[in-house]
């Protein structure tokens, strides 16, 4: 791929904020509404779903509903609210219960650390080796930029543990980078908050997670106190899958670029832009699907438009495309199965001491 | 205790502070009025009042934490009214008497528009009777000071003189027909200056004139009689000392009219004034000092003319307190509340409105003097 210049840099940056400017002059009521259903439709299936698993005593067919009713619930409550919500989308209704600065999500990650890796670290630096440690989450080798270690043989196996674990992997993330509970701190490493904090926030958010799913809500249901614990479990796990599943595939498909912090000093605003779409792979499918995925199968006009309301990411790829089109710049989209598919291949082949990539696979795992 | 509890229990079961947060989106009240914020606020009346200026009447029905609404004249109430899916919150005058919330738990709001303004001109023709709106509890100082000063040498009869400029006589419009009924030992007079025909809400100052002898309305024209003068004080009373002034109207007119009367010799303590609304936004000049008010930190920072810097910039020159992360518009760490203010955002390129919102600090510059919560 020839790299662009600065001047087409420049100008792809005028391109892609008159995206982003036409789109912001749309929003309002119909957001609003938009935002407002799928709420209500989170309550409700949430709701529906808990009555459904305590009927479970009825046919196993209820337990089986309030599984399926429950786990879409959270999973609209952690990819198409909670993730859109924290991340200022919804900021300018002047809504308490949508705004980025209160909301709090069914998850065991804390709003307050999540937004602060997630916003900043991976928003800012995506997919810069060193900086955005939301590649490989510190567990998996998934480019050459990672030396092998024999740990990485396995580590199919660790990614799916990852995926059963993920909420808990991502509540742990931040104390991780941090080392709160072993390994030396970076040298030289500026931290936000302080290790207590960090610590205290932690412990409240997770215990009061458990608390709900795994000891309040089945004693409401009395006798049936058992089945509702393992209907949150298995809620809780379909969620977990599903996310982990919806994140691998926008950000670890083949041909997805990674960059060194070198490339990036002082980067352009073109420069972040040009950075994001190769950073970043999309998912095909039908209105529900990016729905429930959060629309984060937009990936690519996630990472480039973060606080336009995601529901609009759709109708903007198309644009988006254009604009990649006119400059050469690989765009990565694919359907679920394609795009998992190539997820999977990565994880696998960076597994093997396989050292720098070469020949025909550079194109697979291409770096800046 | 037990409120505690139930949202201690909220919190855990549905991550949210309260089961009302929880089931609020299935509401269509204002949101301020499903928290509990705001008492709901139904529309009953739309009045033309001049050319720029409009009366809404209010009835009152919701309450807050258990508070009926009360207030006393010369107060103030905050709307909440939404436009385009965003809820924004206004500030306005209580123009009714106490009398008419006591009668029909309703209140009148007098409101200028700003014709550059983004909510005052819109809601005006967005309004229909029926709406739903949040108010807040009635704010503000501005209200009848009934005790005779003790220090003042004052003949048992105590006099109150109103200025008011513009759109500056709603308080007036409410202090006047609360009190001049109850308080027939104080004699009131008004001095409402405003251009030829623009006396907003004359009629009923007029009848008030004529059914009481404790009240002097003198309506004066800006065009023909120009500012407040020694002349128009002279010709309402002879003794400057016993009276207390009320002041409200454009910030103009206020700071040359309290000059006049502390040269002419009242006492700083008998004068009230009511500094109301901002510049709307085409009059602002951009190259001026600007005051900075952190009011978490409970700090004023004045920036100078030629200050561009942002928000989170002059908050760290300052040591005031602030979150922050990529420092370049993207992540969102840095976003706190601004309570008013205009602010310019250096990335979309575009100002803000001058109400209570969340702005990015990292990348908004201050054009106005800005509150805001760091």
């Amino acid at each position: 791929m020839a790299k662009l210049n600065e001047e087409q840099l420049e100008q792809l940056a005028i391109d892609l904020d008159g995206v982003k400017a036409s789109a912001m002059k749309q929003v309002g009521s119909a957001d609003e509404r938009y935002i407002k259903k799928i709420v209500r439709l989170q309550r409700t299936l949430e709701i529906s779903g808990r009555i459904c698993l305590v009927l479970g005593f009825i046919s196993l067919y209820f337990w089986g509903i309030g599984v399926l009713l429950l786990s879409a619930s959270k999973i609209l409550d952690n990819m198409e609210i909670g993730h859109n919500v924290l991340h200022g989308q919804y900021d300018w209704m002047n809504d308490p219960t949508l705004n980025s600065q209160t909301f709090e999500w069914d998850n065991a990650c804390s709003s307050e650390s999540w937004k602060r890796v997630h916003n900043y670290e991976h928003h800012t630096y995506t997919n810069i080796i060193g900086k955005d440690r939301d590649f490989g989450y510190g567990l998996l080798r998934l480019s050459d930029d990672f030396s092998w270690r024999l740990r990485n043989l396995w580590q199919f196996g660790t990614y799916l543990v990852l995926s059963t674990l993920f909420q808990w992997g991502i509540a742990f993330h931040e104390m991780a980078g941090e080392r709160v509970f072993f390994g030396k701190r970076k040298e030289g490493r500026a931290s936000h908050v302080d290790i207590e904090q960090l610590k205290k926030v932690f412990y409240s958010k997770s215990t009061r997670q458990i608390l709900k799913d795994y000891v309040i809500f089945p004693i409401l249901a009395g006798p049936f106190f058992v089945m509702v614990l393992l209907g949150n479990l298995c809620a809780n796990l379909l969620r977990n899958f599903w996310t982990s599943t919806i994140i691998f595939c926008g950000h670890f498909p083949t041909e997805v670029y990674t960059f060194t912090e070198k490339e990036c000093e002082d980067e352009s605003r073109g420069h972040w832009y040009y950075r994001q779409i190769l950073g970043s792979a999309n998912l095909t499918g039908p209105r529900w699907f990016h729905i429930l995925t959060g629309h984060l199968s937009c990936q690519v006009e996630h990472h480039l438009f973060p606080e336009v309301p995601a529901h609009r990411y759709v109708a903007m790829s198309k644009e988006v495309q254009v604009i990649a089109a006119k400059y050469g710049v690989a765009y990565n989209t694919g359907s679920f199965f394609s795009q998992y598919a190539s997820v999977v291949r990565r994880v696998i082949y960076f597994s093997f001491p396989v050292g720098k990539v070469t020949g025909k696979n550079a194109a697979l795992y291409p770096r800046f | 205790m037990l409120n505690e509890l139930t949202n201690k229990l909220s919190l855990t079961l549905f991550n949210n502070d309260t089961f009302k947060a929880y089931f609020a989106p299935f509401s269509t009240k204002p949101i301020a009025v499903v928290m509990g914020d705001m008492h709901a606020a139904r529309v009953v009346g739309i009045k033309t009042e001049s050319n720029n200026m409009y009366s809404l009447t209010l009835a009152i029905s919701g309450k807050v934490n258990e508070q009926l609404f009360s207030f006393k004249a010369g107060q103030y109430v905050e709307l909440q009214v939404k436009k385009n899916g965003s809820y924004v919150k206004r500030p306005f005058t209580i123009s009714s008497p106490v009398s008419q919330l006591q009668q029909d738990k309703t209140i009148t709001l007098t409101i200028k528009k700003q014709f550059e303004g983004r909510i005052t001109p819109w809601l005006e023709s967005a309004v229909e009777k029926g709406d739903l709106f949040g108010i807040s509890p009635a704010k503000g100082d501005f209200v009848l000071n009934t005790a005779v000063p003790q220090n003042r040498n004052v003949p048992t009869r105590k006099e109150v003189i109103f200025i008011a400029g513009g759109s500056g006589i709603t308080p007036f419009h409410s202090l006047l027909l609360s009190h001049v009924v109850n308080n027939p030992t104080i004699n009131f007079t008004l001095l409402y200056y405003a251009r030829a025909n623009q006396h907003a809400l004359r009629e009923s100052l007029v009848l008030l004139e004529v059914e009481h002898a404790n009240f002097t309305l003198t309506l004066l024209q800006s065009e023909r009689d120009g500012h407040c003068s020694q002349t128009h004080i002279k010709a309402v009373t002879t003794d400057l000392a016993r009276c207390d002034v009320y002041i409200c109207g454009p910030n103009s007119m206020m700071d040359s009219t309290q000059a006049l009367l502390l040269e002419m010799g009242l006492p700083q303590n008998a004068l009230y004034l009511e500094q109301f609304g901002l510049a709307s936004f085409s009059h602002v000049d951009l190259n001026v000092a600007r005051k900075i008010s952190f009011a978490t930190t409970s700090k004023d920072i004045v920036v100078k003319e030629d200050n561009q810097q942002t928000l989170l910039t002059i908050a760290e020159d300052n040591y005031v307190p602030a979150k922050y992360g990529c420092r370049i518009g993207i992540c969102q760490e840095c976003k706190c509340k601004k309570v008013s203010g205009v602010v310019y955002n250096s990335q979309t390129k575009t100002y803000s409105d001058t109400g209570e919102e969340d702005i990015q600090a990292c990348i908004s510059v201050p054009v106005t003097d800005v509150v805001i919560n760091l």
